[in-house]
């Protein structure tokens, strides 16, 4: 009979303890909604998103496709139908981006006149972005993500705005290998670099060229730095009484395709070999040349990686085509659909979700959120993303000779080089 | 029956232990009043013979009923791992997917995996078999993961692992549904009451005959018949009254989902 006290006291206990428990976990709200740091959208409100990209060239356009594909996926099927995230819609800015400082300040303030805007995906040009786009959004901590921009003062730490990431390579990278290419492979001492002043874009890439080519033993025997004014022959009649045995032409369309033509013009030059970088890689480009664009090569992205994917060739490129009824028109592509998902997977992971629905985000978050991305298997490589901004950590540069270039041939280019390197090859990182 | 285990802890007891006392009350006021004295030797020493046969019951059916209420309430718990573990490996399975449709279904199993929390277990006390808006998330959550089926682009090892993790889920909600609309047989819950009190009698009998100082033996016998009868009604629900099946597992998951824990490319943090 002891033992029936003691059963008492157990079985009152534990029912007391558990009527007194059922406590629930304390909801989590996030940020407080008057932090400046503080994004609240609304019930059947949009999350606003910006594309700020340079429409007049194709790159721009193609870019901007793969923004919407990435916007048409969220609900898991390319229909040409925007899905949802986390229950509501995507408003898309669009801002065109004139490749220029001016323009890139103008842009981003346009932009930033939502002040629910999240993310901007751009710009094109990296004269748009650096030390413009790129500090008007950080300071009011608006995250932008490039898919095209390449100029290493963009993630250079010196220069780095903190809210600024990029999907598209590093110029180092291509600088590099575009000088291993001319050195190595084609067995070119001497070089002569055409950029154009004042954008960075131009004037970073034909240097870090110069940079790689001269470690490796070369020499640059001449630079141009092209001034607005400019007549684009000029370049091949100063070339003409001494030809180089390379020249590479770190230009954007249709200044490299004046240039270009005008040095095939020349007879005295029809034996130097002739580099173009990405920002050539268009029907534009062609077109100008016609014929004498044979034999010409561009450097930029190696296709054949993203072509064997069989998430861009069977399902992405379809989309792409019934989107825009062509093929794509620039070699960012890849690069603009990863930044998306970068984007929209940041959102995923840092948005408070309210009762009814109403979303909460922290700026700061956001930015941590990419900082946290390792090894993404985006549609144009392993994206990583640094605290300077750079999450392509490596890229395969391949070297393609006209015709055989992806934008003509698409799917049956094929380079005649290609490297991979990574920021650390080329000093960046660690 | 459900609106009587789906009350909370203290109220069961107030109700069943005031019960068992006001019966017995009741009873040892009737016994002073029918029995007289001088029968009340007789009367006690044939209640005493009888005490042990209705102790006996009393304990056998209370402890049948404990027993299979607990297990029922463990077999819930043990449903909701399953699915919880089902849901897991659904996220793992879809990292080898490329990364905007990993994040689109491991989006897809957070909403799921929130409803059943906040909306579907609430549910499931009060009316387990009306449509909840967890059922619609996991229609739309299936809908996803065999959209991949015929992709050429998913692995088939990878679309093969998610619908099966996927049946998981799906057939473990379904179980726990059916376990949510089962409920505490009456019968025998009733024959347990009338055995207390049939106890609860025989015991007044015996503390009449043998004077006040016996009296504690009845009360004791009163409090454990009405702490049993608590008991059984306390986890008789497995999703309603103070027993319940915990939440925590499927939130814990949809959380460490939510916060980016499966996607492969946020594994080294």
């Amino acid at each position: 009979m002891r033992a029936v006290p003691a059963i008492f006291i157990l079985v009152l206990i534990s029912v007391l303890l558990t009527a007194c428990g059922g406590s629930t976990p304390s909801a989590v709200t996030g940020c407080a909604p008057d932090d400046a740091d503080c994004v609240e959208v609304g019930i059947g409100e949009p999350i606003y998103l910006g594309a700020f990209l340079a429409l007049d060239f194709a790159s721009g356009r193609d870019t901007l496709a793969s923004v919407r594909l990435a916007l048409d996926y969220l609900d898991g099927v390319f229909d040409q139908n925007d899905g949802q995230l986390l229950g509501h819609d995507i408003a898309l800015l669009v801002e065109k981006d004139e490749c220029n400082a001016v323009s890139g300040r103008i842009g981003a303030r346009a932009m930033l006149s939502e002040p629910g805007l999240l993310a901007v995906i751009g710009p094109t040009c990296s004269s748009t972005a650096f030390g413009s786009a790129d500090q008007v959004l950080s300071e009011r901590d608006v995250l932008l993500v490039s898919p095209s921009n390449t100029a290493p003062s963009l993630t250079d730490p010196d220069s780095h705005q903190r809210t600024y990431f990029r999907t598209a390579f590093n110029d180092a990278i291509q600088g590099s290998v575009v000088a291993d290419f001319v050195f190595s492979r084609q067995q070119l001492t001497s070089a002569v670099t055409v950029s154009k002043a004042d954008d960075a874009y131009s004037s970073q890439l034909a240097a870090t060229f110069g940079v790689s080519f001269t470690a490796l033993g070369g020499t640059v025997v001449r630079s141009f730095s092209l001034k607005p004014g400019d007549a684009r022959a000029g370049v091949a009649q100063a070339l003409q009484a001494d030809p180089p045995a390379a020249i590479f032409i770190a230009l954007q369309t249709p200044d490299c395709g004046e240039v270009a033509a005008a040095i095939r013009r020349q007879p005295s030059l029809r034996d130097s070999t002739i580099v173009v970088a990405e920002a050539c890689q268009t029907e534009d480009f062609i077109d100008t040349l016609g014929a004498s664009a044979t034999g010409i090569y561009a450097s930029g992205p190696d296709f054949s990686t993203v072509q064997a994917d069989p998430f861009y060739r069977d399902w992405y490129l379809p989309a792409y085509r019934q989107l825009t009824g062509n093929d794509p028109d620039g070699v960012f592509g890849p690069s603009a659909f990863d930044a998306a998902g970068l984007v929209i997977d940041a959102i995923r992971r840092t948005a408070v979700v309210l009762p009814g629905g109403v979303l909460r985000f922290s700026r700061a978050q956001l930015r941590r959120a990419l900082l946290d991305v390792r090894r993404y298997a985006g549609l144009s490589g392993s994206l990583t993303c640094l605290p300077t901004g750079d999450c392509s950590e490596g890229a395969r540069i391949a070297i393609y000779r006209a015709p055989d270039w992806p934008i003509v041939r698409g799917d049956r280019a094929t380079p005649v080089f290609s490297q991979f390197k990574t920021l650390a090859e080329v000093g960046l990182t660690n | 029956m459900s609106w009587l285990t789906s009350l909370n802890g203290g109220v069961l007891l107030a109700l069943c232990v005031g019960g068992t006392v006001l019966f017995a009350l009741a009873m040892l006021l009737a016994l002073i009043l029918v029995i007289p004295q001088r029968s009340r030797e007789g009367t006690g020493m044939t209640a005493a013979a009888y005490m042990t046969v209705l102790g006996s019951l009393f304990a056998i059916l209370t402890g049948f009923l404990i027993n299979s209420e607990y297990s029922t309430l463990r077999q819930a718990q043990n449903i909701v791992g399953i699915e919880v573990a089902g849901a897991s490996q659904l996220a793992y399975a879809s990292a080898s997917l490329p990364p905007s449709d990993t994040s689109l279904v491991q989006a897809s199993l957070v909403r799921y995996l929130t409803s059943v929390s906040a909306a579907e277990w609430p549910q499931l006390e009060v009316d387990p078999g009306a449509r909840s808006r967890a059922g619609d998330d996991l229609s739309s959550l299936s809908r996803l993961v065999f959209s991949y089926g015929p992709r050429p682009y998913a692995p088939s090892v990878t679309t093969d692992a998610m619908q099966t993790s996927l049946a998981t889920v799906t057939e473990s909600r379904r179980q726990r549904l059916v376990i949510a609309t089962q409920e505490l047989p009456l019968p025998l819950f009733v024959l347990s009451v009338v055995t207390g009190m049939a106890l609860i009698s025989g015991a007044l009998l015996v503390a009449l005959r043998t004077g006040p100082r016996y009296g504690l033996v009845a009360a004791g016998i009163v409090l454990i018949v009405g702490f049993d009868l608590t008991a059984i009604l306390a986890i008789s629900a497995p999703f309603a009254g103070p027993f319940v099946t915990s939440t925590e597992p499927i939130q814990q998951l949809a959380q460490e989902i939510a916060s980016g824990d499966y996607l492969g490319w946020l594994g080294s943090r």
